[in-house]
């Protein structure tokens, strides 16, 4: 009788491991450690030919007392000119060391979050806050959504022309957003009529009082000074930037990830993220734009991602990389984002537009998934034709299935690190 | 004491295992279509994704080999990766094999596979046809 029992459960069991077959699309969810050697070493060989490399190799060390004058300044509204926002305002450690909205809002806003978008009578900004991880550090020299600061031939290149404030491309950096309207400064009648003039000395009338205020500040001034080692009087606008990239540079440097541990010490991976890995250096193709110690080669490549808000062109439009080299090639090309804390760093794309990391990887391959071009008008569906065009033209993914796509996706969050609290 | 062997008991044991052997015969065409129903559409997904993967991996290579260029030898590093989708499908097929099914039972479901795309007669012809 016992034999006769044992050999139903054996047949259950049998039937149940046949019918126990993976989703139909593609890849099982599994949290299970993977114990493929050979996938596992594909990765590892992968990553480190795709330029991975373990994150105290990026690091470049700062001076602490510039650092601390420079932790100050990033906090204080003295860097508006209307003493309205600060750095750390849109820059916040909740989100990811962005403000966890679509688009920006400006000089003038009040609140954090959804707050500060739902409550404010700040002025709404064309793109999508980035956040700050890696920002200075070895190698990182493309800056902004379309690169308007960046390095060529060992050259700082940004609107600076050949004036540019310093030949580090972080500090450079430093000095754009004090001077972009709406952003820092508000929009006013005497503003517009005494500062927008387009020129990089209106930008030093601007950064000169801002200097000022920081060299007059109680506890900035002397901080700073000291950093420095000049007397307060001395202190230059070129004083604060270099302080407030050394914060930077230090405070969101990349820190070891999950995904370094695996390459580089052996550490445990689950299957479902070696099937990501795998397809993202595979046939997702992700690794074509996103490679690099910071998954990005600093290049610009056009995604019709949806468009949230008016557009740094208006109406809806955003030409990206054109807005900077007026070259027709470069219409709706944007800055290859670097991947790190993507967990925490949403929404993606250089409006804000998509809110969750899945979607942003479709948005790549599959872009009409995410529209209804029924709820479109005709301007905005022509808009999105010539967004198609260009993006066609990029290194495509394979057709990916949604359990594949959020295997990349959990791929992608070991790349996530605890930052500053 | 009676013999554990009695001609009835052997007889008995005889028609027990005919009458499995008969419902075993019976059952095993309805235990390959249901092994065959429940792996079509992963098996289909790996058909068509392996021979994706290895277009890709055959164009990459010719386009590195006519044009040799850094953006070229990423294509084919990544196209080489991308073949790891045969190594699933290669295993989803030998685990089918263990599960009873014939070399003719996957060429059906591969078939099935490639014409579940078919929209019209055309496709289907275009799959068929004898081309010199």
């Amino acid at each position: 009788m016992k034999s006769v029992s044992n050999a139903t459960l054996l047949s259950a069991a049998l039937f149940l491991t046949a019918c126990d077959a993976p989703p139909s699309d593609g890849s099982q969810a599994s949290a299970e450690p993977a114990t493929d050697t050979m996938r596992m070493a594909a990765l590892r060989d992968a990553a480190i030919a795709s330029g991975f490399v373990r994150a105290e190799a990026l690091a470049i060390p700062v001076d602490p007392a510039r650092r601390d004058a420079g932790r100050l300044i990033f906090a204080s509204t003295k860097m508006s000119l209307n003493q309205s926002i600060s750095c750390r305002d849109c820059h916040l450690n909740e989100f990811g060391s962005t403000d966890g909205l679509p688009n920006a809002v400006g000089a003038g806003a009040v609140g954090h979050g959804a707050a500060r978008m739902a409550n404010s009578e700040g002025p709404i900004l064309p793109r999508n806050v980035l956040p700050f991880w890696g920002r200075g550090s070895k190698g990182f020299t493309t800056f902004f959504w379309d690169g308007k600061v960046s390095v060529e031939d060992g050259k700082v290149v940004s609107q600076f022309g050949d004036r540019a404030p310093s030949g580090d491309p972080m500090v450079v950096a430093a000095h754009l957003p004090s001077v972009e309207l709406r952003e820092m400064i508000a929009d006013t009648p005497t503003v517009r009529d005494t500062l927008v003039t387009e020129d990089v000395d209106a930008a030093r009338t601007v950064q000169d009082e801002l200097a000022r205020r920081f060299a007059d500040d109680a506890e900035i001034g002397p901080r700073l000074a000291a950093a420095y080692r000049l007397p307060a009087g001395k202190l230059a606008f070129g004083h604060v930037a270099d302080a407030l990239a050394a914060f930077i540079r230090d405070e969101f440097r990349i820190r070891p990830t999950r995904l370094e541990a695996f390459v580089f010490d052996r550490g445990q991976i689950s299957r479902t993220e070696l099937a990501g890995g795998l397809l993202f250096y595979g046939r997702g193709r992700c690794s074509f734009c996103h490679s690099g110690p910071y998954f990005s080669d600093f290049d610009f490549h056009a995604v019709a991602f949806p468009q949230a808000g008016f557009g740094k062109n208006g109406f809806g439009i955003d030409e990206g990389r054109y807005n900077v080299t007026l070259d027709p090639a470069d219409r709706f090309r944007f800055r290859t984002p670097p991947l790190y804390n993507l967990s925490s760093t949403g929404p993606y794309s250089h409006s804000g537009s998509v809110v969750r990391v899945e979607d942003a990887i479709i948005a790549h391959f599959d872009p009409l998934r995410l529209i209804d071009t029924k709820d479109m008008s005709i301007r905005e569906r022509a808009d999105l034709y010539s967004r198609l065009g260009p993006a066609s033209r990029e290194p495509l993914p394979s057709a990916l299935t949604d359990a594949e796509v959020r295997s990349i996706a959990a791929f992608l969050r070991m790349l996530d690190f605890k930052g500053p609290s | 004491m009676r013999s554990r062997f009695q001609p009835e008991r052997i007889a008995t044991h005889l028609v027990a295992l005919l009458v499995g052997a008969l419902i075993a015969w019976l059952a095993l065409p309805l235990w390959r279509e249901m092994v065959m129903g429940w792996n079509q559409e992963r098996y289909g997904l790996l058909v068509e994704q392996c021979d994706g993967a290895m277009r890709d991996h055959y164009q990459a290579k010719q386009t590195a080999a006519l044009a040799p260029s850094a953006d070229g030898a990423r294509a084919l590093a990544a196209s080489e990766i991308g073949l790891i989708i045969c190594q699933d499908y290669d295993l989803h097929q030998k685990k089918l094999l263990q599960w009873g099914l014939s070399e003719n039972e996957l060429a059906q479901m591969r078939l099935r596979a490639i014409e579940a795309r078919a929209s019209d007669l055309q496709e289907v012809i275009e799959t068929h046809e004898i081309r010199f």
